[in-house]
């Protein structure tokens, strides 16, 4: 596995984006609740202390009006009976600011001025006969509502704040610590890949020490086999071969000895003809087993006369293209083995009329040709074949050679094999 | 937490809350803007009583003339009206010392006086006693004869004539420096009442008033500070002429009306 791969497969951290994402909303949900609670508070206690003095205006505004109707034009000039009628109102006059507006530029006035803002107004209006007279203006000292909702506003501004912490950071170190799970278990997963990794390379290289010791193994049978068939093809052709020759002389010996004319003459002469059957078909299986021209006059020359005798027996036209340069003996070998399997294979399963061979320079290499025109193979060359290519596979392979049997259109099996 | 930061915060959370409601007052109608076919004549509590006699005396005479009177509506009241022009004649009293309304138009005089119903110490009473008892800084001494005050508001001309006496008087009787140590009677009527019912009782009024109103008081006269105690009773007359406010005013400067007056005790320019 590759860095890059590493880095790619790797689990992304998700805590950078959820805190770029988190700190607007939690800065919001903090500034709401830091804002709204004492704006909330504020509006409403300046709303029932303004309905306070709106209660207040209202009754003096009654009261007033009892003047306006007894005086409808000089109530309002009478400072006394105003302040009188105030003064039965409200209990503690100084305790609110009552302006009693009637006319231009007249005013009554009762109670301290308050300072802006922290006061409650609420306006009445004097009606005589119907008709807007004047007007009562009562302020209410609000003092105490702002200096609680100062204290409100410090209070759920702080708590805004920490509220914006406790939705910033619960919620962030929750997926930190999830974070910190896909690390681990990435990191886990890691030393799990490394680990197989090491398992696979070490079976891998056995695999590869088998092979080749199975390869070495095959070329050994090969060489084994080959061997074999030139021991055992010797001892047929020097032991059976000479006790059989030794037999029909001296059956020969028998029959001068008994004379023609002897009635057992004729058991003789069949007993010779079986021994020269015999001394023929242990001279034939050696040959087969080892021929002498692959020791004597070359792979090249051995190819030549097992492929003629070969068409003779099958019937089978040959068409030889064998190369005029010397083929390496190791490679002759292999390829007359190779063509012996695969003339035995034509000989049993193609029934093929023609068959062409050709051993030639190829690539660098040398290359063996076995082509006819036979039925072919009932199944698609898969790379499995008859035991006796095994061993020349092997050595062809270990080699840097290759051996294929392909199918040939439209009928016909071609046979491929090429050694460096 | 002082106020201009209660404001700040207030004004800041109110805004925020949009809870601040500065809407503009509802609009009403001014009584001046009624149009009125005849006079209305107004003053003080000292100056109109005179006014209002002399008005019946004047109506006997000219009964075309159309002119209106209500109750009192203090100094500052009846030329804050006559201003307005809400009134057409205003009659208002202050001491001789005082600075007299621009247009003003003495027509009587009289003197501040201490009345009571008769039986108290009040001839023994210096002012510095006098004061600390009006501030409640003082109590009775044993055997003392026993002396209630009713004050009136401070703008009342006697009341300020007892202030002139001494600083300390002055300092007694300003509601700014403190409340006062006695009931405030506003209305002259109730200030009489309350003399003849409760023996005892010591108020501040004129001479005038109690020869005119008959009441069987003892007084005594105040010598004011600033060398004059007299209490002028004063006419302005408002921007619009009316030909009633011509002929009362005629009235009065004629010898029936400066006899009227003399005969009630008032001192005629």
């Amino acid at each position: 596995m590759s860095g890059a791969a590493t880095d790619t497969q790797r689990p992304a951290r998700l805590a950078p984006p959820f805190a770029r994402r988190m700190w607007p909303l939690a800065l919001l949900a903090g500034g709401v609740f830091g804002i709204a609670l004492p704006a909330t508070y504020q509006t409403l206690a300046f709303r029932e202390r303004s309905r306070e003095a709106a209660l207040w205006a209202g009754d003096v505004a009654r009261r007033v009006e009892g003047l306006a109707r007894e005086r409808p034009v000089l109530w309002a000039y009478d400072q006394a009976q105003l302040r009188a009628v105030t003064a039965e109102v409200l209990a503690a006059p100084l305790s609110a600011r009552v302006r009693i507006d009637a006319q231009r530029d007249a005013m009554f006035i009762a109670g301290h001025e308050l300072p802006r803002g922290v006061e409650a107004t609420a306006w009445a209006l004097v009606r005589a006969e119907g008709r807007p007279v004047g007007r009562v203006e009562v302020r209410l000292p609000a003092e105490h509502i702002a200096a609680s909702a100062a204290r409100l506003w410090l209070g759920a501004l702080a708590g805004g704040a920490l509220l914006a912490a406790a939705l910033f950071y619960l919620p962030l170190r929750t997926v930190r610590r999830g974070d910190a799970r896909d690390e681990a278990l990435w990191r886990d997963l890691q030393d799990a890949n490394a680990t197989l990794e090491a398992r696979v390379a070490a079976r891998t290289t056995e695999l590869s020490v088998r092979e080749a010791e199975l390869s070495a193994l095959g070329a050994q049978l090969v060489a084994v086999q080959e061997e074999e068939r030139a021991r055992i093809s010797r001892d047929l052709h020097d032991d059976l071969g000479q006790v059989l020759t030794g037999l029909r002389l001296r059956l020969s010996a028998l029959g001068h000895a008994l004379g023609d004319a002897h009635p057992g003459q004729v058991h003789l002469a069949a007993a010779v003809d079986a021994v020269d059957e015999g001394v023929e078909q242990v001279r034939h299986l050696a040959h087969r087993l080892r021929p002498a021209a692959l020791d004597g006059l070359g792979p090249m020359a051995a190819l030549r006369g097992h492929a003629e005798r070969w068409a003779e027996m099958a019937g089978v036209a040959v068409v030889l293209d064998l190369c005029a340069e010397a083929v390496p003996s190791g490679v002759g070998e292999v390829f007359f083995r190779v063509a012996q399997e695969a003339l035995t294979n034509v000989a049993r399963h193609a029934a093929a009329h023609h068959v062409r061979l050709s051993v030639g320079p190829f690539d660098d290499g040398w290359r063996l040709v076995v082509e006819d025109d036979g039925v072919g193979v009932l199944r698609p060359p898969t790379g499995r074949h008859g035991l006796g290519l095994v061993g020349a596979r092997e050595r062809i392979e270990r080699a840097g050679g290759y051996l294929d049997l392909e199918v040939v259109a439209p009928h016909g099996t071609r046979l491929v094999a090429w050694h460096p | 937490m002082n106020r201009a930061l209660l404001a700040l915060v207030t004004a800041l959370g109110g805004g925020l809350a949009g809870c601040l409601d500065d809407a503009a007052p509802p609009p009403i109608e001014r009584p001046a803007d009624a149009v009125r076919a005849e006079a209305w004549l107004s003053g003080d509590e000292t100056a109109l009583p005179l006014v209002r006699h002399l008005m019946e005396r004047f109506t006997t005479r000219v009964p075309q003339a159309r002119l209106r009177f209500e109750e009192p509506l203090g100094a500052d009241g009846a030329l804050s009206a006559l201003r307005d022009g809400v009134v057409d004649l205003v009659a208002v009293a202050r001491p001789a010392f005082a600075p007299r309304p621009e247009g003003a138009v003495t027509f009587a005089r009289t003197r501040a006086v201490l009345a009571t119903s008769g039986g108290s110490g009040l001839r023994r009473i210096s002012p510095e006693r006098l004061a600390d008892l009006i501030a409640g800084r003082a109590t009775w001494a044993p055997g003392e004869p026993r002396v209630l005050f009713r004050l009136r508001p401070f703008d009342d001309p006697a009341q300020r004539v007892l202030a002139s006496l001494d600083p300390r008087l002055a300092a007694a009787l300003d509601p700014s420096a403190g409340a006062p140590a006695w009931p405030v009677v506003a209305v002259g009527s109730d200030l009489r009442a309350e003399l003849r019912g409760r023996p005892g009782l010591v108020a501040m009024t004129d001479r005038g008033a109690l020869s005119l109103f008959g009441e069987p008081l003892w007084s005594v006269a105040i010598d004011g500070a600033q060398g004059d105690d007299h209490i002028c009773l004063d006419l302005v007359r408002g921007r619009r002429a009316h030909p009633a406010v011509d002929a009362f005013l005629a009235f009065l400067a004629g010898e029936e009306g400066r006899a009227f007056m003399t005969d009630l005790g008032y001192e005629v320019p």
